[in-house]
């Protein structure tokens, strides 16, 4: 789960060496989830062969232990494949990865894999339940200080192997009886678990892998993913990652001979990787903002252009915590006074989707469009209507925190305006950076903020619990309501989708159709493009990475 | 001479002590810590991964003893450890280094070929319609900034014609033509029409028209005693401009994906990865005072006037 902010930053030290940055621009890479467009496969033989050129910036890591960010995981979870995968449709479905079969016990303390015998890392090495233990074990080691293993801190044993120093370097709740049988403890009940599993950090190791910070390992990682890194090669540093398909691969092999990651520098990196698109040296590319009306005017007509509904949320932020927001009519008021679509044309270029619920689309089943109903709708007779009840009376000061180094003016100017204009109150702006922006909230110290939300495992649990569960670090808004509570418990346990989807359904029926703990403002959307000339079946998966799996030749 | 080339290297440790030590304090009296701007946009830290980074990076101690470690570091040549790539800083710059050097290489001769070449001949003919050529064609490179000429070149060359590459380096040597171009066209400008300045003055003096009256050929009086008087100035010029390609041409690497130092310490900067930052800076420092010695031991050689003591 994370947040999402900005990326940008140029501090004191900039002034302080009297350096000029590149006029191009940062870019303001708002990760987020999204849905499959599994593409336009229809029938016929599908050609194998081709390698696909993307673009991404210099990695941090794409040794699992540290796949911390959108640019490693894309290129890390094409090396490795962990013990269950999912499925981008509607249903967001769990599917075997390495395990053939799993399951949790009666509480979901304890989930036994069943490995499937004979799949093979790169070097030839059997793929056994040692193997996930050697990789969950050298992530999660203090030592190894990764930023990412957090995502497996529900297994017992977690704490104190993660601690610094380490006070064990085994991990005490996972066992592996026999070599394709793995038992995982947790330290509560998750009926979810096996969904945290889809991080890249949950990933098997060979061998020979060393500890986390092995150099070797760290820029040539031997996995046993659909893809392998070419044969004779390693990462070479902010040039290229070059991969091979993996002939071995236990599950359906790739139809692309390889894949070739052009790693571009962070500086202008949207420019210059959609100049490249259009020179023709990468069949992938971002869209910068201000040339995506000029792209879908160029593309589409060609089949190029890629629209992609993502998993994230903008909504915001409002303090239940203190007068006025702690009243749920004035929370309304606000809501309704904010005119969604004027602002999605004005400032977005209508390339978001004004959002009326807050699980987004891409959670298929658990996507409840509408629950927020009147609420997210602009009405500004009504909204004033609420105000008047929930004691936001014209002349109220509001402080509406934003980070200002996110380019987000233009928005928090505009919903100064329309509260102004609609509710006679004073809007505040109080624009800081991100990193102190995320204190303010912390400490509470607003009235409504701008925020953004995304998750890392395909389950609306990475939504409701963060931010509506009373005392959760990330519901800087307080929000807290016994039943929601009840109901947020009773998610971890419930054992089916479709119950869980019940659950969900009455969570957000709660929270958000009748409390307004927070307002929903817009459903993200991700723009791409691709040379529909050489590929088809491209598409972007709920983690907004190209599907370079089912891409093929034309 | 030799004691001349000591006592500058060693002044030159002076100014890399100091440099390291503003440098220093610049870095760690920016708002918010390295290990927060680290994690970024992601969920908070646990304690325990902070601790073991700021453990790993020293972070946890004071700055006065970060920066006693950081130097006896320094001192055996180790620049320490990325916070965000986590690799050795030494490895990241040398990657970096023999691009930049390419680079930087290209560009000068560039800039020796065509500035100096053309300063030379626009003072020679003067108010020529070559002359006027030369005026014009620095006007516009001195006015345009690089960046738009580096957008040019990029859409005429790599997007229209097709015939150089966008970006990048996989192309080997075609790949550093359009950089290049770029990164010598403001300082080739600058040079000749230094060097046409310079020259026109020094075609006024006596000695040059005592070299006429001795039947010396214009082309003997040029080259012979006119170019090598009134090429100091240029050479002072040169040596400054190759100092600070060397340290990283910024807006280049990134309009051309050119993995030089200048991205590094960018990105560095914007995400507080301060080892790289302290690495490239005083990678840079070294490189500008080294050039601006051998410059000032080539005056010595080019008029025996100038001592070195």
């Amino acid at each position: 789960m994370r947040r999402i902010g900005a990326t940008t930053r140029i501090g004191v030290a900039a002034i302080c060496l009297a350096l000029v940055a590149a006029a191009c621009g940062g870019s303001d890479d708002e990760g987020g989830g999204g849905t499959a467009q599994p593409g336009g496969q229809t029938g016929g033989t599908v050609k194998t062969g081709g390698v696909f050129r993307v673009p991404i910036g210099e990695p941090a890591a794409i040794d699992p232990y540290q796949a911390r960010e959108s640019e490693g995981s894309n290129v890390t979870v094409r090396l490795f494949t962990g013990l269950v995968t999912y499925d981008g449709n509607a249903e967001l479905k769990m599917r075997p990865g390495v395990a053939e079969r799993w399951a949790p016990n009666a509480d979901c303390t304890e989930w036994t894999f069943n490995l499937r015998r004979g799949s093979k890392f790169h070097n030839g090495e059997e793929v056994d339940a040692n193997a996930f233990i050697r990789g969950w074990t050298r992530a999660s080691i203090g030592t190894a200080a990764s930023q990412v293993a957090y995502h497996l801190q529900q297994i017992q044993g977690y704490a104190a192997l993660h601690a610094t120093p380490p006070t064990a370097t085994t991990f005490s709740g996972v066992s592996a009886p026999d070599p394709y049988t793995l038992i995982t403890k947790l330290d509560a009940g998750d009926c979810e678990f096996d969904k945290q599993l889809v991080h890249p950090v949950a990933s098997p190791v060979p061998n020979g892998a060393g500890a986390a910070n092995d150099a070797t390992f760290n820029d040539a990682p031997i996995g046993n993913g659909p893809f392998m890194l070419k044969p004779g090669t390693k990462w070479e540093h902010n040039q290229r990652i070059s991969l091979v398909r993996n002939e071995q691969y236990f599950g359906t092999k790739p139809n692309l001979d390889g894949i070739e990651f052009i790693i571009f520098p962070a500086q202008g990196r949207l420019e210059a990787e959609y100049r490249a698109f259009t020179a023709g040296e990468v069949d992938f590319a971002r869209i910068p903002p201000t040339l995506n009306q000029q792209a879908e005017a160029t593309y589409k007509p060609q089949g190029s252009y890629i629209k992609s509904e993502q998993s994230g949320i903008n909504y915001i932020q409002v303090n239940t915590a203190k007068p006025p927001f702690n009243n749920a009519d004035a929370r309304k008021a606000l809501s309704m006074a904010i005119d969604r679509d004027a602002i999605n044309k004005g400032v977005y270029q209508g390339f978001l989707t004004p959002a009326t619920s807050f699980i987004s689309p891409p959670f298929g089943q658990f996507y409840s469009p509408g629950v927020c109903g009147d609420w997210c709708k602009y009405d500004v007779a009504k909204a004033k209507d609420f105000a008047a009840r929930g004691g936001l009376t014209p002349g109220t000061r509001l402080k509406l925190g934003y980070n200002n180094d996110g380019g987000h003016e233009p928005l928090v100017q505009a919903w100064k305006d329309q509260l102004e204009r609609n509710l006679g109150v004073v809007v505040e702006l109080d624009g800081v950076p991100f990193a102190e922006h995320l204190q303010k909230r912390d400490r509470g110290d607003f009235d409504f903020a701008r925020a953004g939300w995304s998750t890392d495992y395909p389950s609306p649990d990475g939504f409701v619990t963060p931010l509506l569960k009373t005392g959760s670090e990330d519901n800087d808004g307080k929000y807290s309501n016994p039943e929601v509570d009840a109901l947020l418990a009773r998610q971890k346990t419930v054992r089916s989708d479709s119950e869980r989807k019940k659950v969900i359904e009455d969570i957000e029926k709660i929270a958000i159709g009748r409390d307004l703990a927070l307002v929903p403002t817009y459903y993200r959307t991700a723009y791409r493009v691709f040379d529909s000339t050489k590929w088809t079946g491209m598409g972007l998966d709920f983690f907004e990475r190209p599907t370079l799996e089912t891409v093929s030749q034309k | 001479m030799g004691k001349y080339v000591v006592r500058r290297l060693l002044q030159m440790m002076l100014v890399l002590f100091g440099a390291t030590i503003i440098l220093f304090l610049c870095l760690f009296v920016v708002p918010g810590d390295p290990i927060t701007t680290l994690q970024g946009e992601g969920r908070q830290l646990d304690p325990s991964t902070r601790a073991a980074l700021e453990q790993r990076y020293d972070l946890d101690k004071s700055i006065p003893q970060q920066y006693i470690s950081y130097l006896g570091r320094l001192t055996q040549g180790d620049l320490g450890e990325s916070y965000v790539y986590r690799r050795s800083v030494n490895t990241i710059l040398s990657e970096k280094l023999g691009n930049t050097a390419k680079l930087s290489l290209a560009s000068i001769v560039l800039m020796i070929a065509f500035g100096v070449a053309a300063g030379i001949l626009a003072a020679v003919f003067r108010y020529s319609f070559f002359d006027v050529l030369v005026t014009l064609a620095t006007t516009f490179a001195v006015g345009v900034p690089v960046l738009i000429i580096g957008l040019g070149l990029q859409n005429v060359f790599a997007i229209n014609l097709g015939w150089l590459p966008l970006q990048g380096q996989s192309a080997g040597n075609r790949a550093l033509i359009l950089p290049a171009i770029t990164l010598a066209s403001l300082d080739t400008a600058l040079v000749s029409r230094l060097m046409r300045g310079t020259m026109s003055e020094v075609m006024r003096a006596d000695y040059i028209r005592t070299a006429y009256a001795k039947g010396l050929s214009k082309r003997v009086v040029m080259l012979k005693h006119a170019l090598r008087n009134s090429i100091i100035p240029v050479l002072t010029y040169l040596g400054i401009a190759f100092g600070g390609l060397l340290g990283g041409a910024i807006i280049v690497e990134t309009v051309f994906n050119w993995n030089g130092i200048g991205l590094a310490l960018v990105g560095a900067i914007q995400s507080q990865d301060n080892p790289i930052v302290l690495g490239a800076v005083t990678y840079g420092v070294l490189v500008f005072v080294l050039v601006n010695l051998v410059v000032d031991v080539a005056y010595a050689f080019l008029d025996p006037r100038i001592r070195l003591e």
